[in-house]
């Protein structure tokens, strides 16, 4: 005879401790992408909004110049920075060239971002001699010295804004279409796809509809990063000179102007390059928990399942 | 009367290897008549996946012809196949990978009446709810994601979405090999229900005897490319005459018909004793891709 | 009872974004030398969190393991030490996928030899030759010649012949086969399992199947256990189990199996070629 365990009535206690819940791989996951995200935002937070709100805030002019106030220390006469060789703001100079940096990074990554995405895309998707095309021509530019290239197009173009915004737009789309195309490749060989073909979807609507939603996320990750990489290509070419010119005083600028007094005003280095630090570094911890971050956005909403004695999925 | 809805002649598939060229598909024909069932069962390698893709014209079969209704749409252009593609459609095999993760139920069964020209969201979604209910999935689940099923929900979804189209022949590929024995029992159930009420056709693939047994009326047998025996479903399963069909029959096992505890040739004892297949035979490795 | 491996309500929780499951809700069952125990069950009923949690082989940091596993009498549940003494050496473990289970970029003969190493066998010409020993015994033709072959050159057969070779090297007393055939061809399926219960019969060793195929199941077992939602819900002889099962899920997944119905060989018309 066999035997029939019919169990049940049995309610067996579990043996999940709090500190197992603690140490799970799991929770710490969570906790760590939540942290990320944390901290990146309120980094990146840090520089974005006064940046943005400069206008309002009760600043000087950052072109104020005030000979008699000349490389003052930070915290000195209400000047939260300290001031420059012209004695001008520190403060007012960061934030407003701020601006400047920030919007031609959002725009450089907006615009790679559109052609890294198609032309990613349609490399991975349709192959072929699309895909020759698009890999030789991306191969052919990662390989050249990136900053000699933009130093090069900025001299032949000048240096606006326009020409700068897409310059770094150019430097960047390469490995955003290296990485769509990647994505690309492996959701191209699901069986969703073909079924969308059975059912009669042509190439490009099969493209739209189906591989490009599945794969956004993944690679708007990977643009997000890119904004911090476009402010700094930013500031290494208006360093270098080659950037925005006067009037318009972007970070880069702000450094190349104080390397002079970098032993005896070290503020006029050191602050712009924090700032820069601190916005990178923000957005950067921000992505990485973003592409970490398990199901189940709030950590108190995720710890809440591990109440005593819930099981069953 | 019934008539010959599809029908495939000395198909051909080959495809490209470092080595020259691998035939697939190697001059297979068959055809079924409108409401019955075919099924093509053999091991990996075999080709049979790759017939199955053929029909649905995933590729363009080397030579040979698929004749639908008359047509032979083997090798048709896109353009000209488009209409020919909401009347054969396909279930696949992957409950997982077969529907498009970020769309719901409705969207993912509603797509084809969209390709039809079906532009009214609402008109859509009723009729997508309508073909839900008719594969036994509650209309609740409409606005839920693929995430949320399980398998045997997902690929009713599946059956959901190529009814869709309203078509004449229904290709399973494996449809219920990645299922549990009573999922599979319930999905079978269904497809031989459907069948029964719509007069549907289907070719279904399959490297399992008892679920072919099960389901069709007629059964091909194939081994590297070629079929090997084929015939009615009940006769050829009963009486194998090809010794590969043999071996695959030896080779089933059928727990209820089984006696005794070990050793395997005691256990797996038949009323009549099968020709014996060598081990060497059984264990060379199958010839190039897989199906 | 229970000499060799001996289970006493083995609690498994994984601790999981979704919240805690109790994969595994206080199993007890036991394994004699010689005999063949098979747990069968459906996708998410347990059964490999079992295998996998008698071995340790869960990460710390998703599983809970609360019970008793006894091997000859000495707990190994919860104890590295124990275990480590233990696994590969006693319990060897046939793990699910041939084809994803060795290192695609080692030949074979080296991951074999690593195995042999295990067992205490020292010197490469002492490990090849055990190696080749080890294939001969699982009937792989021309063994010496398949060591210098990479994973990806060999069939799924013979890869499984290869990692049950692996699971040998020791001379364990007990073998765990995680869906020794899930990923195999039928004809494939039939000599594997011939191979695995013609070692038994040469060698004595226990053997814990996991499974979901019923076929399977009735052909190797001894004894069975249904397995549903982490707990068993019948076990016995397997010829018993499958002619008179009592349990009403048992009676669904016996009903669920496609009939095939007695066979016997037709007659070859000449001529007759689809």
């Amino acid at each position: 005879m066999t035997t029939v365990t019919d169990d049940t009535e049995r309610l067996r206690p579990s043996a999940v401790t709090a500190k197992d819940i603690a140490r799970a791989g799991v929770t710490r996951r969570a906790r760590d992408s939540r942290l990320k995200i944390w901290v990146g935002s309120i980094c990146a937070l840090v520089v974005i909004l006064p940046v943005a709100f400069a206008r309002v805030l009760p600043l000087p002019s950052p072109d104020a110049t005030d000979l008699g106030a000349r490389r003052l220390s930070p915290l000195t006469d209400g000047h939260l920075f300290g001031t420059d060789q012209l004695g001008r703001d520190l403060l007012a100079r960061v934030l407003f060239g701020g601006q400047v940096s920030l919007t031609i990074g959002v725009l450089a990554v907006v615009v790679s971002g559109l052609i890294g995405l198609t032309l990613g895309s349609l490399a991975g998707y349709l192959g072929g001699w699309v895909d020759t095309v698009v890999s030789r021509l991306l191969e052919a530019q990662l390989s050249l010295p990136l900053l000699m290239m933009l130093l090069l197009v900025v001299a032949l173009f000048g240096s606006s804004i326009p020409v700068i915004t897409f310059v770094i737009a150019i430097a960047q789309w390469p490995e955003i279409a290296r990485i769509t195309r990647s994505l690309v490749l492996v959701e191209r060989e699901k069986p969703y796809i073909d079924a969308a073909r059975v059912l009669g979807l042509g190439k490009f609507a099969t493209l739209v509809r189906h591989v490009l939603p599945n794969i956004i996320k993944a690679a708007s990750l990977v643009v997000l990063l890119l904004l911090a990489q476009a402010v700094l290509l930013e500031s290494a070419l208006s360093y270098l000179g080659a950037g925005p010119q006067r009037p318009f005083a972007t970070w880069g600028r702000i450094i190349s102007d104080g390397q002079d007094y970098i032993t005896t005003s070290w503020w006029l280095v050191t602050l712009p390059g924090l700032v820069i630090v601190l916005m990178v570094v923000g957005v950067n911890l921000l992505g990485d928990g973003l592409r970490d971050r398990t199901a189940g956005s709030s950590l108190r909403g995720f710890l809440k399942k591990f109440r005593p004695n819930r099981s069953g999925a | 009367m019934s008539q010959t809805v599809l029908s495939v002649e000395d198909l051909v598939v080959e495809y490209p290897v470092p080595t020259g060229t691998f035939r697939a598909v190697d001059s297979v024909s068959f055809s079924v008549d409108r409401g019955a069932t075919v099924a093509i069962v053999g091991e990996s390698g075999c080709g049979k996946s790759t017939i199955a893709k053929s029909i649905v014209r995933l590729l363009t079969p080397t030579s040979g012809r698929i004749v639908v209704d008359g047509t032979d749409i083997a090798q048709l252009s896109e353009k000209a196949l488009r209409p020919f593609r909401s009347r054969v459609q396909m279930v696949f095999q992957d409950p997982y990978g077969s529907l498009d993760p970020h769309l719901t139920a409705v969207d993912i069964v509603g797509e084809p009446l969209r390709l039809q020209g079906v532009r009214d969201k609402r008109e859509r979604a009723q009729r997508a709810a309508e073909l839900m209910d008719r594969v036994g999935l509650p209309t609740t689940a409409l606005h839920r994601r693929p995430v949320e099923f399980s398998g045997g929900q997902r690929q009713r979804i599946g059956i959901a979405r190529a009814l869709a189209s309203g078509p004449e022949i229904l290709v399973c590929d494996e449809a219920t090999s990645a299922l549990d024995v009573s999922v599979q029992a319930q999905v079978l159930d269904l497809l031989r229900e459907i069948q029964k009420d719509t007069g549907l056709t289907y070719v279904f693939i399959s490297h399992n005897l008892g679920v072919v047994r099960e389901i069709s009326e007629t059964v091909a047998v194939m081994s590297k490319g070629r079929v090997v025996e084929s015939g009615p479903t009940a006769d050829v399963l009963a009486h194998p005459r090809e010794p590969y069909t043999q071996a695959l029959r030896a080779a089933a096992l059928d727990p209820t018909s089984m006696v005794g505890i070990k050793p395997r040739h005691i256990t797996a004892k038949r009323p009549t004793e099968p020709t014996p297949v060598s081990p060497q035979a059984a264990m060379a490795p199958p010839a190039g891709a897989a199906s | 009872m229970g000499n060799l491996l001996k289970v006493d309500e083995l609690q498994i929780e994984l601790v999981t974004a979704r919240g805690v499951i109790r994969a595994v809700d206080g199993v007890s069952f036991c394994i004699d030398a010689g005999e063949t125990v098979t747990i069968i069950g459906e996708s998410g009923s347990g059964k490999s969190t079992t295998a996998m949690g008698i071995l340790g082989l869960l990460a710390d940091d998703l599983a809970v393991s609360s019970g008793s596993v006894q091997f000859k009498d000495g707990e190994i549940l919860g104890k590295p030490k124990a275990l480590s003494e233990v696994r590969g050496k006693h319990i060897a473990l046939i793990p699910q996928d041939p084809m994803t289970a060795l290192s695609p970029v080692h030949t074979i003969g080296s991951q074999l030899r690593d195995a042999v190493r295990h067992s205490g066998v020292r010197g490469k010409s002492a490990e090849t030759a055990r190696a080749v020993e080890l294939l001969e015994q699982v009937h792989i033709p021309d063994p010496a010649g398949q060591l210098a072959k990479y994973p990806h050159q060999l069939s799924g057969g013979m890869l499984q012949r290869v990692l049950i070779a692996g699971a040998l090297a020791a001379g364990p007393e007990l073998i765990i086969a995680d869906e020794p055939t899930s990923a195999l061809d039928v004809t494939v399926q039939a000599n594997i399992l011939d191979l695995l219960l013609e070692l038994q019969e040469r060698t004595g060793i226990g053997m814990l199947v996991i499974t979901h195929d019923l076929g399977v199941a009735r052909l190797v077992s001894d004894r069975i256990y249904v397995m549903k939602d982490g707990a068993f819900v019948e076990n016995g002889g397997a010829e018993e189990l499958v002619r008179r099962p009592q349990s009403a899920y048992t009676k669904k997944l016996l009903a669920a199996v496609p009939v095939l119905g007695p066979w016997s060989a037709g007659q070859t018309k000449a001529g007759v070629r689809a």
